[in-house]
């Protein structure tokens, strides 16, 4: 019985192949640009977490609350974090932008001063996305040597900057020891890394910390650790929760931050992304309209051999959705070919890893449910209207 | 022509439910194009009058490797007075201010919001010179007073919207200290001024920890008429000379106004770009809808074409009367979408209004982008009806009148 209807459709689409075809394209289009759309998000989303997976969710980060850089942070604020029940270790960077000189050339990279102590080597090696690729980490009693980003090794400078060469940085000479596997984005891959009591010289800041970062003791929840280190804070700087300089994150705050930003940005892309799928959909509700009135002899025909409203319903409710479900099927195949193009021309220009394709069978299996609740719903009218004629005047219809 | 018009549009109104279905594609499409275009015009005005109310007639100088003031504070790289001083003597210049400005949490009464912090010199020429400027001017109360410490100015919006009400006299705490309200500035109409809270110089530095002479930024009010970029390499001519530092190894930043603008302009550009070219994804699909649909047409036309054909229309005849009906499908659509579109962007500029308080946000809705709409809507219509036209006009009448 359903073989039959199929068999009826599949003739119709090939003998009406031009408009079928014209309906199925814009169904197309909308499918491959939303499928797109949602596979980079998506991937983007997937990136920036692994991220944050690759801190491990057992760290706290203390910022200040506007930017970084405009630090209210002290060492005695490192000091009190560390006396925090549930914190195993702490440890404050530098972070500020320094010019960097290599081979004549200036540029400016991001200048992170690191402290060697031990604690704070152990909490930075758990940060598993912080890795030495070539030559050796800084170690303690190390001076005047220099870690370099990915990109500010290869890229910032016409030349590349190899293991034992020198840089200038604030006007002091750096040799260069050891270069950081990439991060995946240009800001932290133009980083350059020097031990923090040589930053806090070179820059005269003694006791600024730009960024805490706190290791919470195995067995305590990051999130009761964080809430007490703020208490402590904001005691010590005489604020509120309101009013508070700065802001205390666990891992997962940080990552619900950005994917609440993430998600404001999907759904306007997405939501205008969905306006062509409407158009779309008119497109089959025309085609069907005009089939069903192209059709109305042999309708009256099946009506008078016996079929049911139902049967004739179910026939044209199942030629709309073949066609969206076509135009699915083939808006997802070049949806995913797009989104991989434009992952590779970004990798290309921007160096990024964090535009990746990203494909869940929940978005291919959603996308195809999908196509097909659309082609149902524009066949909707122009179906109902087939299963209500009546046999006698279809018969004498004659276009 | 008239005549071909007027049968076109007798068919057309025959085929209601075709032709409604056409028209609503295209008027989807053109309704999201236009209100994304004249929303985002909207922004770029709104961004064209902020930088036009502060004057085009500045020169901003920040510490190498910051591209705004806020930036500032993460270069490692310092301006200070000394170079504020050396600026002194050239010619061509209103009036040098020494921007010493952050971000800050200010909260007032339980509402806390996030306010742009200044610090200003109080010593008596400075004053004198901020109250020349028109963006400092005081409405109610006075001036920040040398040698006193805790006192606040502040911009226009911060004293009426952000917060309840606040008077002069009143206590505000900006990043957990407390200070006096002691007068309130004219508005200005811009977004970093009308949400500015000024404070003394020293109590600035005591806030933020920063050394006595060190400057976030310096901003030069050229004279009118002064040629920007002539003043710019006379600025960091002396700028190198002052600080001893080779060209092609500055550590500052000179941009003029214009430069800063561009830069701005370049993003919005792009995100432009992208927000209108998804949108147009769906004015591509109206198209093809409107072929399907011509294609149709020409279909359930056939004997009709013959006849006319065997009564002696030419091909460019036949030709003409369906680009004449995809040309209108286009127009039609584009007119109804041009109307909707600008009454969606108008509700979203109400809705603005709403949530922030202010006239910032206003659709740009002119004469242009509604004629280049419509023409759009009817170059789309002629350009997906030209296919099925030819189509028709091959027709072979003797074939045409045989078709059942």
């Amino acid at each position: 019985m359903i073989l039959d209807y199929f068999n009826i459709i599949l003739n119709d689409l090939k003998h009406k192949r031009l408009r079928s075809w014209l309906t199925i394209i814009g169904i197309i289009i909308s499918i491959a640009s939303i499928v797109s759309l949602i596979s980079l998000a998506q991937g983007f989303k997937a990136g920036v977490n692994k991220q944050f997976e690759n801190m491990g969710s057992d760290k706290i980060t203390i910022a200040p609350k506007i930017f970084v850089g405009s630090s209210p942070l002290t060492k005695i604020d490192l000091e009190k974090v560390k006396q925090v029940n549930g914190v195993k270790s702490a440890s404050g960077i530098i972070y500020k932008i320094a010019p960097l000189t290599f081979s004549n050339q200036r540029k400016y990279a991001y200048l992170t001063g690191l402290p060697l102590d031990k604690e704070s080597k152990e909490l930075f090696e758990s940060m598993k996305s912080f890795k030495i690729v070539e030559g050796r980490d800084l170690k303690p009693g190390d001076k005047y040597k220099i870690l370099l980003g990915s990109y500010a090794a290869d890229g910032l400078f016409s030349k590349r900057i190899k293991v034992g060469d020198s840089v200038t940085l604030l006007g002091k000479k750096f040799r260069v020891v050891g270069i950081v596997g990439s991060f995946g984005d240009r800001e932290d891959d133009s980083a350059v890394y020097v031990p923090v009591t040589i930053a806090r010289n070179l820059l005269n800041e003694p006791n600024a910390e730009d960024l805490i970062f706190v290791q919470v003791d195995k067995g305590s929840e990051p999130e009761v650790v964080a809430k007490s280190i703020e208490k402590k804070l904001d005691n010590l700087y005489g604020v509120t929760d309101k009013t508070e300089p700065f802001l205390v994150l666990t891992n997962e705050d940080l990552s619900k931050r950005i994917n609440d930003l993430l998600i404001v940005v999907q759904v306007i892309f997405l939501g205008i992304a969905f306006i062509s799928i409407l158009v779309g959909g008119v497109g089959i509700t025309t085609t069907m309209y005009t089939s069903v009135v192209e059709k109305t002899k042999e309708i009256g025909i099946m009506k008078a051999v016996g079929a049911r409203n139902s049967d004739i319903l179910a026939i044209f409710l199942a030629e709309s959705s073949l066609i969206s479900l076509i135009g699915g099927i083939i808006g997802l195949g070049i949806g995913v070919v797009l989104a991989k193009l434009v992952q590779i021309i970004s990798v290309r220009a921007m160096a990024t890893s964090l535009i990746q394709v990203y494909l869940t069978w929940q978005l291919l299996l959603g996308v195809l449910v999908f196509s097909l609740f659309i082609g149902l719903l524009s066949g909707l009218s122009p179906a109902i209207k087939a299963s209500k004629m009546t046999p006698v005047k279809a018969l004498r219809f004659s276009m | 022509m008239k005549n071909y018009m007027v049968f076109v549009i007798r068919r057309l109104f025959s085929e209601k439910t075709r032709v409604s279905l056409t028209l609503l594609g295209i008027i989807i499409g053109i309704t999201a194009v236009v209100s994304l275009i004249s929303l985002s015009l909207g922004v770029q005005d709104a961004m064209n009058s902020q930088f036009e109310k502060l004057g085009t007639n500045r020169i901003m100088i920040l510490p190498g490797g910051a591209s705004s003031f806020m930036q500032a504070s993460m270069s490692a790289q310092q301006l200070t007075d000394k170079d504020v001083k050396a600026l002194n003597g050239l010619g061509g210049i209103k009036y040098i201010e020494p921007v010493l400005s952050r971000p800050a949490i200010a909260s007032f009464r339980g509402k806390t919001s996030q306010v742009f912090l200044f610090g200003s010199d109080t010593d008596e020429k400075s004053l004198e010179q901020l109250k020349n400027t028109n963006i400092f001017s005081i409405k109610t109360g006075r001036e920040l007073k040398s040698n006193e410490k805790g006192e606040a100015v502040l911009g226009s919006y911060v004293a009426s919207k952000m917060f309840d009400e606040v008077k002069v006299g009143d206590k505000i705490n900006i990043n957990g200290k407390t200070f006096k309200v002691v007068g309130i500035q004219n508005g200005v109409g811009s977004q970093v001024y009308d949400n500015m809270v000024r404070i003394s110089r020293k109590d600035f530095n005591n806030l933020f920890n920063i050394k006595k002479d060190v400057v976030s930024g310096i901003i030069v009010w050229a004279d009118k008429g002064e040629d920007l970029n002539t003043l710019k390499s006379e600025i960091e001519d002396k700028l190198r000379r002052e600080r001893h530092v080779k060209r092609g190894n500055e550590d500052f930043n000179v941009q003029t106004s214009e430069q800063l603008i561009g830069s701005f302009r370049n993003i919005l550009l792009i995100v432009q770009i992208l927000l209108i070219g998804v949108g147009s994804i769906s004015l591509i699909v109206g198209g093809i809808n409107i072929m399907n649909s011509m294609y149709t047409s020409v279909l359930q036309r056939t004997k009709e074409i013959g006849i006319m054909k065997a009564i002696g229309a030419k091909n460019s005849d036949i030709i003409l009367i369906f680009l004449i009906e995809a040309g209108l499908l286009g127009l039609v659509g584009g007119l109804v979408g041009t109307f909707l579109g600008f009454l969606i962007s108008k509700s979203a500029q109400i809705v603005v209004f709403k949530i922030l308080g202010s006239n910032l946000l206003i659709i740009n809705f002119n004469l242009i982008l509604t004629i280049s709409a419509l023409a759009f809507s009817f170059f789309i219509g002629i350009l997906s009806g030209i296919a099925p036209a030819i189509q028709a006009s091959r027709l072979k009448p003797a074939e045409t009148l045989r078709y059942e």
